[in-house]
């Protein structure tokens, strides 16, 4: 196995903290299976755009307000809630490890509180509109392994693993 | 004429009842085409091998097989010798693969099937004149001998028998489609083998036993227990052997209607059990006919029609309600592989043609209604041939399955084995091997060379395969991974595979559109995705 | 002689049936040996498919061996 490595240049970046290095990818690879081996492995960082809205509904007698993140992919445009802010990091990486933000902040900004409308007309059952305020954003990643295996019949494969919890998926076949 | 007693009529309306109580069956349980034509691919292990050779094997077994080996001796096993085998090359080669491709692709008739693994604006339309010309020659074949069966055995004239005989065919075919035409096959299957044995185990202690009937063939002439036929006819033609034990060991393969039922399987997984039962079952049945034969060069050796061997042995040996039952085990044999071909006739007009070139919007009921139709048409105007100018029938057999084999062969096979076979090739084999069968067969090559015109229509039609393969543009990636699939071939070690966190999708879809997009791999020095 | 027919012509036509009962018995397990290792594989990659479209998506799956 070797590292793939090459000097680009460098940008600092927020990136949830890794709960699995290297040794722990393989480790948990190979306990699925013996029958490949890795070849190479390198980070891949994704970036979710976490926006924190300020959320205002009017109960019958009191008047409630909460906190809520929102995550949105900003390769892919697609929105979820978060349920804690993580623990975020700020490490210095190439900057070709970066998938780019290319989704328009603002626009996630502004389509955010979609989300969290249904979200909260799901899960509390509140039927009025709340208002919900805009209170901060920003960028951050989540890094990811790619890795590339070789099976029994020296075929390349590519697992795509999630280095926070530790889940993967193959990227082809 | 042999019968023609109240006994046989008796019989054979009770079975001739019964299989139209099928078809009337089915007729109500099958609701859409894919119930229709394909049995819903619901067809089990038993029923694929059983129908898979009961449908290959026609009244030809029963009146050609011991024909030939009344006159020519031994010999004439050759072809049972490849018979023998022919379902472990049929089932092991094709069997999963093609109804796994053939389930990717969604097809439902052979010839669509073809059409998508092949794709070109004219493989259809070429696929399914040869498919539809040639099978219906098969039909035409079978509808003459349920004719001429009939017409010996119940003493009525000859028109009247094709009409009974093509009635009832078509009837269940008709009305309830290919779970119909499994089951019926299933049931006279059981009867035709049931028969079969019956008259074996008779005349085999009326010979003496396998002993007897070699030194009592011996003492006829030494000839019939030789190599080379009676009077050493084939003396050192190897070809004609080659031939003979090829043809029925790999020609199945090239046979729309036969390979049909490999799209119609349950499981991909049933195929194991295909081959043995369909092996066993095989055994049973292909060698007993031509032995039958060899045993009535002893015991009748006056026969005037060598062809009614069988039922003669059925009326010297059984009492006359079981010579009857064996009389319509002959019947069922010829209706099993006649209502098959009709059945894939109507697939071939209905889905290949209609729906392709009249009416592409076509709901099922629409193509349901038209199969049926042209499966009536069908048989319709095949009783009006048979009528007017019936032609010979196992010359008319022979040619049709030298035909259909030498066309498909090479495109059925290479299209779930090679990733190379291309639409090029599919064409140069269909057209090529379709004409040199016509041409060899119409010069009469076959008697000049020594060589089968089915061996000679196969060898030229692979060859065309290989060399249009090299010169046309290759299948496309997608294609290439269906064949993959459909071979299961396995890239991805199953404990990483079964192991794909849900959690994780969405982002897996947006990496793997930014390594494709983007130089991150190539930079890392990693494959490309 | 073997049942009153020359030893090489019993051979070429009778021996034909016990010989390919026999293959098609080893067949039979040759091809369950694949069916097992083919199944697993197909079930593996219609989830993968399935998670990649992500309609239902898959469980954690065993490990192999």
């Amino acid at each position: 196995m070797t590292e793939a490595k090459k000097e680009t240049k460098k940008v600092e970046i927020k990136c949830i903290r890794n709960g699995f290095k290297m040794e722990d990818a393989f480790e948990r690879l190979y306990k699925r299976s013996k029958h490949f081996t890795i070849e190479k492995m390198d980070l891949l960082f994704y970036p979710y755009l976490v926006i924190e809205y300020e959320v205002k509904y009017r109960g019958k007698l009191e008047r409630l307000s909460e906190n809520v993140l929102v995550l949105c992919d900003m390769w892919r445009g697609q929105y979820s809630m978060a349920t804690t802010a993580g623990d975020f990091t700020k490490v210095e990486v190439d900057e070709s490890s970066l998938i780019p933000a290319r989704y328009d902040k603002a626009r996630a900004i502004e389509e955010g509180p979609r989300t969290v409308y249904g979200e909260i007309q799901a899960k509390k059952k509140v039927l009025n509109i709340p208002d919900i305020e805009y209170i901060y954003d920003e960028l951050i990643y989540k890094p990811f392994y790619i890795v590339e295996c070789l099976n029994d019949d020296k075929e390349t494969f590519h697992i795509l693993f999630d280095a926070v919890k530790g889940d993967f998926s193959l990227l082809n076949a | 004429m042999i019968g023609g007693g109240v006994t046989e009529y008796v019989v054979l309306l009770i079975y001739l009842v019964g299989m139209i109580g099928i078809g009337v069956y089915w007729a109500k349980h099958s609701t859409t085409s894919e119930d229709y034509l394909l049995g819903g691919r619901k067809i089990g292990s038993v029923l694929t091998a059983l129908t898979l050779q009961t449908t290959s094997m026609s009244g030809y077994m029963f009146m050609g097989g011991p024909a030939q080996s009344y006159k020519e001796g031994y010999f004439t096993l050759w072809y049972a010798v490849g018979d023998g085998g022919g379902a472990i090359f049929n089932v092991g080669i094709l069997g999963k693969r093609m109804r796994r491709l053939s389930y990717f692709l969604g097809c439902l008739s052979p010839i669509e099937y073809i059409e998508k693994r092949y794709p070109g604006k004219a493989t259809r339309i070429i696929a399914a004149i040869i498919a539809i010309c040639f099978v219906y020659g098969y039909v035409l074949a079978q509808f003459l001998s349920a004719g001429k069966t009939m017409c010996a055995l119940l003493g009525v004239p000859l028109p009247i028998a094709i009409i009974i005989g093509a009635g009832v065919i078509v009837f269940y075919t008709f009305a309830g489609g290919y779970l119909a035409v499994a089951w019926t096959d299933f049931i006279q299957g059981i009867v035709m083998v049931c028969s079969m044995v019956t008259i074996f185990i008779l005349a085999w202690n009326q010979v003496g036993g396998l002993t007897g009937l070699n030194e009592g063939l011996r003492a006829v002439d030494p000839t019939y227990v030789g190599m080379w036929g009676k009077d050493n006819m084939y003396l050192g033609q190897w070809g004609v052997v080659a031939g003979a034990v090829g043809v029925y060991l790999i020609g199945y393969m090239g046979l729309p209607h036969v390979v049909i039922r490999h799209m119609a399987m349950e499981k991909p997984s049933l195929a194991k059990q295909t081959v043995v039962i369909a092996t066993v079952w095989n055994q049973l049945f292909i060698f007993v006919p031509y032995i039958i034969g060899l045993m009535g060069i002893l015991m009748l050796p006056d026969i005037a029609d060598p062809e009614m061997v069988v039922l003669t042995m059925a009326y010297e040996l059984l009492p006359g309600v079981l010579a009857a039952i064996v009389l319509v085990a002959i019947m069922s044999a010829i209706m099993s592989t006649a209502d098959a071909q009709l059945m894939l006739m109507g697939t071939m007009l209905g889905r290949d043609i209609y729906q392709r070139y009249i009416n592409k919007d076509a709901t099922d009921k629409q193509l349901m209604n038209v199969s049926r139709i042209c499966i009536l048409v069908v048989g319709v105007v095949s009783v009006i041939i048979a009528l007017i100018q019936p032609p010979g029938v196992f010359q008319l057999v022979v040619f049709s399955f030298a035909t259909l084999g030498s066309s498909f062969l090479p495109s059925y096979v290479g299209a779930v084995w090679t990733k190379w076979g291309n639409t090029t090739g599919c064409y140069a084999s269909m057209v090529s091997g379709c004409i040199i069968s016509i041409v060899w067969e119409a010069a009469g090559l076959a008697s000049v060379t020594g060589m089968h015109t089915f061996f000679v229509g196969i060898i030229v039609s692979i060859a065309a395969y290989c060399i249009g393969s090299a010169i046309g543009k290759p299948p496309t990636e997608e294609m290439k991974d269906l064949i993959d699939r459909a071979g299961c071939k396995i890239k991805i070690p199953t404990g990483l595979a079964t192991a794909n966190y849900k959690d994780i999708a969405p982002e897996t879809n947006g990496v793997l559109t930014f390594l494709k997009d983007s130089s991150y791999m190539e930079e890392r020095g990693f494959q490309p995705v | 002689m073997i049942f009153g027919l020359e030893p090489h012509v019993f051979f070429a036509f009778l021996s034909w049936p016990v010989t390919y009962t026999i293959i098609a018995i080893i067949m039979y397990f040759v091809m369950a040996k694949h069916d097992k290792k083919e199944e697993a594989w197909e079930k593996a990659y219609d989830e993968w498919q399935a998670s990649l479209k992500g309609d239902e998506a898959p469980a954690e799956g065993g490990e192999d061996e």
